[in-house]
């Protein structure tokens, strides 16, 4: 992250530094959320205990892995919703894609958060009915 | 806990402890359920049908409606259990009530982002009448920062001075308040049931000094004048509005990195604190005395 005339002068350089970080953490989690939707969609496809018992600590890693990102993630979230709400923005249009992009992170956000909850759900009915 | 002198003063902490259980006390009196004797006390506009309605929060980001919910819900616990740093809440929290069933609380984030997305979807929810009471959140445009630094304020310019940044900045956020309190108020004014308003002024403790100023705002300004509108289009039994300044928390405004843009007024102990809370108590039964008195 080199440091421009903007962070010197005390100003965040939106689109260098925090906009990238959005797009890329709303991508990461994105990924991990469909690894444990996809996890979960195939554990009906496991016949024995075994294999049923492999599949359900697949799903439960990749939960883990889904779940470790969330809390620094949201710490994302706060940091650019903080600078929508009280920062100052040379460019209007960073103004406007910081929020695109935050709106963006947040809705993966709270949809990682309710998977969690129904992929739970989810396991528990599955293993009462083995 | 610091007295005038420096010296600790145990009575202190034994009152703020009775003022918090008697405001637990009330706030569970306003939103726990009445248990209806007969089966008519379930009709529409009982106490029983009222209890089962929700209590709406609102408040720019960081007036304090996290903290109130922690304090109201907690009592004395709440002095073991002091919040530390401001966490901005992302989506809309829905509390239940931590000590047995009760009214369902809502707290919409306050930052304007957020709110405008969120108040689309509760306005016609407050208009159906799904609540019965709305706390609105305030502090004077006192709003804690989160992870910011001074220098990246938008009113902040090299060499300003503190009360320079703070004067701006607090201007800019009662603006925001009155804001978010329009955007209100027009729902309030299409409400079907009957409910009641209550205008919250927190940190107290920041303001204490301008407390002749801070009353001109709220009980004489726009806000007022926005109250008013909101009653002008309710008959008297079916809107009251109450309106309480309080401190929830003895602290200096920093941004989340630790710049400070407010020290607490010189003064405001703990005895001071305790009795804005004991305010505030007052007004929470003057509201659930209001909904009795009403069915």
């Amino acid at each position: 992250m080199s440091t421009t005339a903007a962070e010197t002068s005390g100003q965040m350089n939106v689109r260098e530094t925090l906009i990238p970080l959005l797009r890329e953490y709303t991508e990461s989690l994105n990924a991990r959320i469909a690894e444990v939707q996809q996890t979960a969609n195939r554990m009906h496809e496991f016949g024995s205990n075994e294999q049923y018992e492999f599949a359900s600590a697949l799903l439960r890693a990749a939960m883990k892995r889904c779940s470790r990102m969330e809390d620094a993630v949201g710490n994302l979230a706060r940091r650019a919703s903080q600078l929508l709400e009280h920062g100052r923005f040379d460019r209007e249009d960073d103004r406007v894609e910081l929020e695109l992009r935050l709106a963006d992170l947040e809705s993966t956000l709270i949809a990682a958060s309710e998977m969690t909850l129904e992929t739970l759900v989810f396991a528990t009915n599955a293993a009462q009915q083995k | 806990m610091v007295v005038e002198g420096g010296e600790w003063d145990p009575r202190d902490l034994w009152y703020s402890w009775k003022v918090l259980e008697r405001l637990r006390d009330a706030w569970r009196a306003l939103t726990q359920p009445a248990i209806p004797e007969t089966t008519e006390e379930l009709d529409v506009g009982s106490v029983s049908e009222t209890r089962s309605r929700k209590i709406l929060i609102v408040g720019c980001g960081g007036a304090g409606k996290t903290t109130l919910l922690q304090l109201m819900c907690s009592g004395p616990d709440f002095l073991f259990n002091v919040p530390t740093d401001y966490v901005e809440s992302i989506s809309v929290e829905t509390i239940d009530w931590p000590h047995g069933p009760g009214t369902e609380l809502v707290a919409l984030p306050g930052q304007r982002h957020r709110f405008d997305r969120d108040f689309a979807e509760y306005a016609p929810r407050i208009e159906a009448g799904e609540f019965r009471g709305v706390i609105c959140v305030s502090s004077f445009g006192y709003h804690a920062v989160g992870q910011v630094r001074k220098d990246e304020l938008r009113d902040y310019r090299p060499k300003m001075s503190r009360s320079a940044l703070l004067t701006e900045f607090t201007t800019v956020q009662r603006e925001a308040e009155l804001r978010l309190l329009r955007a209100l108020a027009g729902s309030m004014s299409r409400v079907r049931k009957p409910v009641w308003m209550l205008s919250l002024v927190t940190k107290e403790d920041l303001w204490f000094k301008s407390t002749k100023s801070v009353r001109e705002h709220y009980e004489e300004g726009e806000h007022r004048q926005i109250i008013n509108e909101i009653a002008k289009h309710r008959a008297p039994e079916e809107f009251r509005h109450e309106l309480a300044y309080v401190s929830l928390l003895i602290r200096n405004l920093e941004t989340g990195k630790g710049d400070l843009l407010a020290n607490t007024v010189s003064g405001y102990d703990q005895k001071k604190q305790s009795e804005s809370i004991r305010r505030l108590m007052q007004v929470i039964d003057g509201l659930r005395e209001w909904e009795e008195e009403r069915t």
